[in-house]
C-alpha cells in the first residue's frame, strides 16, 4: 500500500476519486503551498478535516485556472474568428482574458 | 431580395407617447410641465420610468414618486432616454425570428451602459450615449420582427459561406446592419447625433470623426468580447485603432473600463 503520509494534495488529481482513500485513514499532508480546488475542498469537509482548511487560503488550484485559461481563450478565439483589424487579435484577446480569468476567480 | 425598407407602412412605429415626448425634445428648450402632461396620460410608460428612476442604477432609490420629481432628480435627457428605451424595448418583445428577445436586449442594454461610461470616462459630453448604445442593434431586431425571411436568409448566407453577420448582411441586403438601424432610429425622429455615430461607427474610414462613434465602436467590442447577452452576430470583426487614440485610451484603460461595464450590468438587471 501506498504510504499516505507523504501524499501531498498538490500531487492528486481533482476530485473525490482519488481523494477518498487518501482520506479514509486521515493521514493526507496539505503543505504550506498547496491550492485547493472547490472540489477537492468538497471532498476534504467530508472527512472532517474542517480544521485543516480553516488554515489555508482558499484558491483553485493551478491546473484549474490553466484549465480555465484555455476554455477562455477558446471560447475567445471563436468570438474572433472573423477578426480583419490591423490590431493582433491575441492582443486583442489579451485584454479580455485577464478580465475574465480574474471575474471568474474572485 | 428586395426589401423595401422605406416603405413607411412597413416601419414598425413608436406609440404616440414616445413619439409626443421625442418631438417635445427635437423642439428644444423642453419645458417640464409639458414633458409631465404627455407622460401622465400613459400610466404604463410612467410608472415604467419611475421604477428605473428609482433604480440603483440612478442611486435615487425609493425617494421619486412623481414624473415631475423625475425630471428633476434624474434630469431631462435621463427622462428622454428611459422613454426613448422603453418605447422601443416594449416594440420588439416578442419573437418571431430566429433572435432571443432577452438576450438581445442584455446585450442591448451593456452596449448602452459600456457607451456611456465610455463617454464619461473620456469627458464627452454627450446625453445620448446611453440611448446610442442601446439602440445601435435595432435594425437586427426590427428586420428579426417584421422581415423574418430576410433574417432567415441572412443566417443562412452566414452559415453556408462561414462569414460575419456583417458580410452576409451586406451580401443580402445591400446595406450593413448600423444602415438599417440608422435608417429606423431617422424615421423615428431621434437626435440626428446618436443616428450619425451608429453610421460612423461601422465606418473605419470615418470613425475618428466623431468621438460618439468612437465610443460606440469601442463599447462593441468590449460587450461582445465579454459575451454579454447576444444580438445575433456576436462576432467581433474590426477594432479600430484610430478609435481608441481619439478617445485617448489604452489597452490597460479598456480593461478598467470592462471592470465598470461588468459590475453596471450585473448590478442593473432590468430586462
Amino acid at each position: 500500500m501506498k504510504e499516505l503520509k507523504k501524499v501531498m494534495i498538490s500531487d492528486l488529481c481533482v476530485g473525490d476519486r482519488i481523494v477518498k482513500p487518501i482520506m479514509s485513514n486521515n493521514m493526507c499532508i496539505i503543505n504550506e503551498d498547496t491550492v485547493l480546488s472547490e472540489k477537492m475542498i468538497s471532498g476534504l469537509s467530508k472527512y472532517n478535516v474542517e480544521e485543516i482548511l480553516i488554515e489555508r487560503k482558499i484558491k483553485l488550484a493551478k491546473q484549474e485556472v490553466e484549465k480555465m485559461k484555455r476554455d477562455l481563450f477558446l471560447q475567445l478565439k471563436e468570438q474572433f474568428k472573423y477578426y480583419e483589424g490591423d490590431v493582433k487579435r491575441d492582443l486583442l484577446i489579451k485584454v479580455f482574458l485577464r478580465h475574465l480569468l480574474i471575474k471568474i476567480m474572485s | 431580395m428586395q426589401v423595401k425598407f422605406t416603405e413607411k407602412s412597413r416601419l414598425p412605429a413608436l406609440s404616440e407617447t414616445v413619439n409626443s415626448v421625442i418631438m417635445l425634445f427635437n423642439k428644444g428648450n423642453v419645458d417640464i410641465k409639458k414633458l409631465e402632461a404627455i407622460l401622465v396620460k400613459d400610466p404604463g410608460l410612467s410608472s415604467q420610468v419611475l421604477k428605473i428612476a428609482n433604480s440603483p442604477f440612478f442611486g435615487f432609490s425609493g425617494k421619486i414618486s412623481s414624473i415631475k420629481e423625475a425630471c428633476m432628480i434624474v434630469g431631462l435627457s435621463s427622462i428622454y432616454n428611459l422613454v426613448t428605451a422603453i418605447g422601443v424595448m416594449d416594440q420588439f418583445q416578442s419573437s418571431t425570428g430566429k433572435l432571443n428577445f432577452k438576450k438581445f436586449w442584455q446585450h442591448a442594454f451593456a452596449k448602452g451602459v459600456a457607451t456611456q461610461i465610455i463617454a464619461e470616462t473620456c469627458n464627452i459630453d454627450e446625453p445620448s450615449a446611453f440611448i446610442t448604445g442601446l439602440l445601435r442593434d435595432v435594425g437586427k431586431i426590427m428586420l428579426d420582427t417584421y422581415f423574418p425571411d430576410t433574417h432567415e436568409e441572412i443566417s443562412r448566407f452566414q452559415e453556408e459561406h462561414n462569414c460575419a453577420y456583417e458580410k452576409s448582411h451586406l451580401k443580402i441586403l445591400d446595406k450593413s446592419d448600423v444602415q438599417i438601424s440608422a435608417h429606423i432610429l431617422s424615421y423615428w425622429r431621434l437626435p440626428q447625433v446618436v443616428i450619425t455615430a451608429i453610421e460612423q461607427q461601422g465606418d473605419m474610414e470615418k470613425i475618428a470623426e466623431s468621438d460618439l462613434a468612437c465610443a460606440l465602436h469601442l463599447a462593441d467590442f468590449m460587450v461582445k468580447g465579454l459575451g454579454i447577452g447576444n444580438n445575433g452576430g456576436n462576432y467581433i470583426v474590426n477594432f479600430s485603432v484610430p478609435a481608441l487614440n481619439a478617445m485617448g485610451l489604452d489597452y490597460l484603460k479598456i480593461e478598467e473600463i470592462l471592470g465598470s461595464v461588468d459590475e453596471t450590468v450585473s448590478e442593473n438587471q432590468f430586462i
